[in-house]
């Protein structure tokens, strides 16, 4: 990460923030692509490019959703949050390089935010790219398996940071999908 | 004829944000051209803010340069508490 970037976070203590951004919004995006594969394999949509298109509009709109939901609540924070130092200061902070990262910081947590679902379902879709070659069925488990693989790796990823076990944090993650899966069966939605 | 006086040290009383931290503050100081050593040292903490005794040494400090820093940094001069400066 560059070092600009880097002093900004750690001014507004941002790093936690930004990281916790990005771990709900890629398992949120991770849960909503198993549930658009599933459905279209329950619907009968046995195109590639159908199962591309829904993902990828899916994760467009997450994106947008994210990026613009995110911007506005972390600018109105960070206003506030400026406002208290500047009323602690006694003095106006527009000069100064909290001032930046009060204007920068929004839009790193934002496209965190924004991005983080769209990379994970394009990597999970991946295998639909390929279709072709592999077939749509084999892509099917293809995708819905580096989703839990993602899923694990996420949980991992949090198991490190909170220092408990890495592999029950990783297998808790794919639990999470197991249960979303379950729920979809008894609502007869695959 | 008069040598240049140059500012060889100065004290100050400076209100700043906890972040920066003063590690970080302390290197934006030392980054200024003229400045040698910079050595800080809390002397009050709040929830927001802390108040640092800074002690600046140098070949010749600008305090012009010094003042803005520190501004840049969101702190801000409370006082100067002590000056040296010497005649070439």
């Amino acid at each position: 990460m560059p070092s600009k970037i880097k002093s900004y976070l750690s001014i507004l203590r941002a790093e936690e923030i930004l990281r916790r951004y990005w771990v709900i919004n890629s398992f949120d995006g991770i849960l909503i692509v198993i549930g658009v594969l599933l459905g279209s394999r329950a619907a009968g949509v046995v195109h590639a490019s159908a199962i591309i298109h829904i993902t990828v509009a899916s994760a467009t709109a997450m994106f947008i959703s994210g990026f613009f939901g995110c911007y506005f609540t972390e600018k109105a924070e960070r206003k506030r949050q400026i406002k208290e130092l500047e009323r602690a200061m006694l003095k106006k902070l527009d000069k100064s390089v909290i001032h930046d990262a009060s204007t920068r910081v929004p839009v790193l947590i934002a496209l965190a935010d924004g991005l983080s679902p769209l990379v994970s379902a394009i990597i999970v879709i991946l295998p639909f790219f390929f279709s072709s070659i592999i077939g749509v069925t084999c892509a099917f488990y293809v995708s819905v398996a580096l989703a839990v693989a993602l899923l694990f790796f996420l949980g991992c990823f949090l198991g490190k940071l909170s220092r408990i076990s890495v592999l029950v944090n990783g297998l808790r993650m794919v639990l999470v999908a197991a249960l979303m899966i379950v729920l979809m069966l008894l609502l007869g939605l695959v | 004829m008069v040598g240049k006086i140059e500012v060889k040290k100065v004290v100050l009383d400076i209100l700043k944000p906890l972040e920066p931290s003063i590690v970080e503050f302390a290197k934006g100081l030392n980054g200024l051209s003229g400045s040698k050593r910079v050595d800080l040292l809390v002397m009050e903490i709040d929830r927001s803010t802390e108040t640092l005794k800074a002690t600046l040494e140098g070949a010749d400090i600008d305090l012009k340069a010094l003042t803005k820093e520190i501004e840049k940094m969101g702190g801000t001069i409370h006082s100067v508490d002590q000056v040296l400066t010497e005649k070439d």
